[in-house]
């Protein structure tokens, strides 16, 4: 019961941030420092998919970073 | 099968540059090669003493390639992983299994997006291929940007089938068994200001069939031990939220994240990390990062099980633990080099720390050359 009211809180919180999308506005003549190397959500595919390969492998949870949880692989976890 | 999946990457690409009509370019490149080495002990492990946790010590060498072409509306990204495994766990089986000492894997991975206007629609197709391991992967996306682009909604989802051999826990070789993934995913990614960003995400995954690693093993009262048995389908749900921010005045940038997951075996986990990115010339940077992982376990974790029981495992990765990462990466941006031949490229090196509270440490060494073009 808990649980699920805590996932309930997270989902409510994922609309919020979905439905809020376009409040601001930054023109595209702004968006210098958006574009630097280091503010970009994947610096590396080839390295998230390393170090996700970690964390799958060797712990119990995975997913919700538009990645399968699980599966593909030849761990149980 | 090194060769099959060379050839089916290269087809990849050649399939994207035998678009009629429009050019087609390679957009860049990236060479990868990961050095993992673990060490460390748990119960579903032979590798040891009997009626102690067994070693879990393993080395994979993973090269890696990325390849990216844009042709017209098309762009396509091909990602080749190789795995080359040493492991303890399922050497120590190599009696009866006739198992090598050393193993291979190959993943190939593609992704072809056609983009109209502020709509982006993907399909991602590929296969894993490992000894005694087949695994494929089917699946589609959505994404759009909204606020002239200061706003990204995105979905996916992806099916996976998973065909391997049943190997128990005593080297023997059973009938094949079979595993399906089903995932979906939905992210959204907002600018809040000229250096902030934020984005979050959700995903969801159901997965049925041979769930256990069918050559782990659980100890039984009595001294003997038996298989893993898990207790049905499993349902998880992952909500991932960050913030990233950059600081014009010092040239740095900072990132923090948190990640919130269940499902059904009663598993909970919680994981929190931050990066600190440092240039130290406009073009040469440092990173940080430091990530704690906490997870509750399965409700079905043991260290010793009576003959009957189940669902049970002894898999230290399914009990409750917490976990320290950190990681360290210097990456050069070769684009204001005095080399006219690096000036497109990018080279990185990283390291990371990885520490389990349960008897388990990994370290991760990363080399990286990548080109633009």
């Amino acid at each position: 019961m808990i649980r699920s009211a805590r996932v309930k809180r997270w989902i409510m919180l994922f609309c919020i941030l979905a439905v809020s999308a376009g409040c601001a506005i930054v023109p595209q003549t702004r968006r210098r420092w958006l574009a630097d190397p280091t503010m970009q959500p994947t610096e590396s595919s080839l390295e998230d998919k390393a170090r996700r390969k970690l964390h799958t492998v060797r712990e119990g949870a995975a997913g919700g970073d538009g990645e399968p949880a699980g599966g593909g692989c030849g761990c149980g976890n | 099968m090194r060769k099959l999946t060379v050839a089916a990457a290269l087809l990849a690409a050649r399939s994207a540059a035998a678009q009629v009509g429009t050019p087609t370019s390679i957009d860049g490149f990236e060479l990868r090669t990961a050095l993992f080495e673990q060490t460390g002990h748990g119960w579903q492990s032979r590798a040891g003493d009997p009626g102690q946790p067994g070693s879990e010590r393993t080395v994979i060498w993973e090269p890696m390639f990325h390849l990216g072409v844009a042709d017209g509306e098309w762009t396509h990204d091909a990602t080749l992983v190789v795995d080359i495994v040493s492991a303890a766990s399922p050497d120590a089986l190599d009696a009866i299994s006739t198992a090598s000492a050393v193993n291979e894997a190959a993943t190939l991975d593609v992704t072809s997006t056609y983009h109209a206007g502020d709509d982006r629609f993907s399909v991602r197709y590929g296969a894993h291929v490992e000894e005694p391991f087949r695994s494929i992967f089917l699946g589609g996306g959505w994404a759009r940007d909204l606020a002239e682009k200061n706003a990204t909604i995105a979905i996916t989802g992806l099916v996976i089938g998973d065909f391997f051999d049943d190997i128990d826990f005593d080297g023997r070789r059973h009938d094949s068994d079979t595993r399906a993934t089903m995932t979906l995913n939905a992210s959204a990614s907002q600018i809040l200001s000229p250096t902030t960003l934020v984005d979050a995400s959700y995903g969801l995954t159901y997965q049925r069939g041979t769930l256990e690693t069918t050559w782990n093993s659980v100890p039984l009262a009595g001294g003997e031990r038996g298989g893993e048995i898990f207790p049905g389908p499993r349902l998880r749900h992952a909500l991932a939220a960050r913030i990233s921010q950059h600081i014009p005045e010092t040239h740095s940038t900072l990132k923090a994240s948190y990640r919130f997951y269940i499902d059904n075996y009663g598993l909970d986990a919680h994981t929190v990390e931050v990066a600190a990115y440092q240039y130290l010339v406009p073009w040469l940077y440092l990173r940080g990062t430091y990530r704690y992982y906490v997870q509750s376990g399965v409700d079905f974790y043991g260290e010793m099980f009576l003959f009957d029981a189940r669902p049970r495992t002894s898999d230290s990765d399914l009990a409750p633990f917490h976990a320290h990462e950190l990681g360290a990466k210097l990456v050069m941006l070769a684009e204001q080099s005095p080399i006219e031949f690096l000036r497109r490229s990018t080279i990185d090196a990283s390291f990371f720390h990885y520490q389990r509270s349960n008897d388990l440490t990994v370290s991760m060494f990363v080399l990286s050359f990548g080109m633009r073009f």
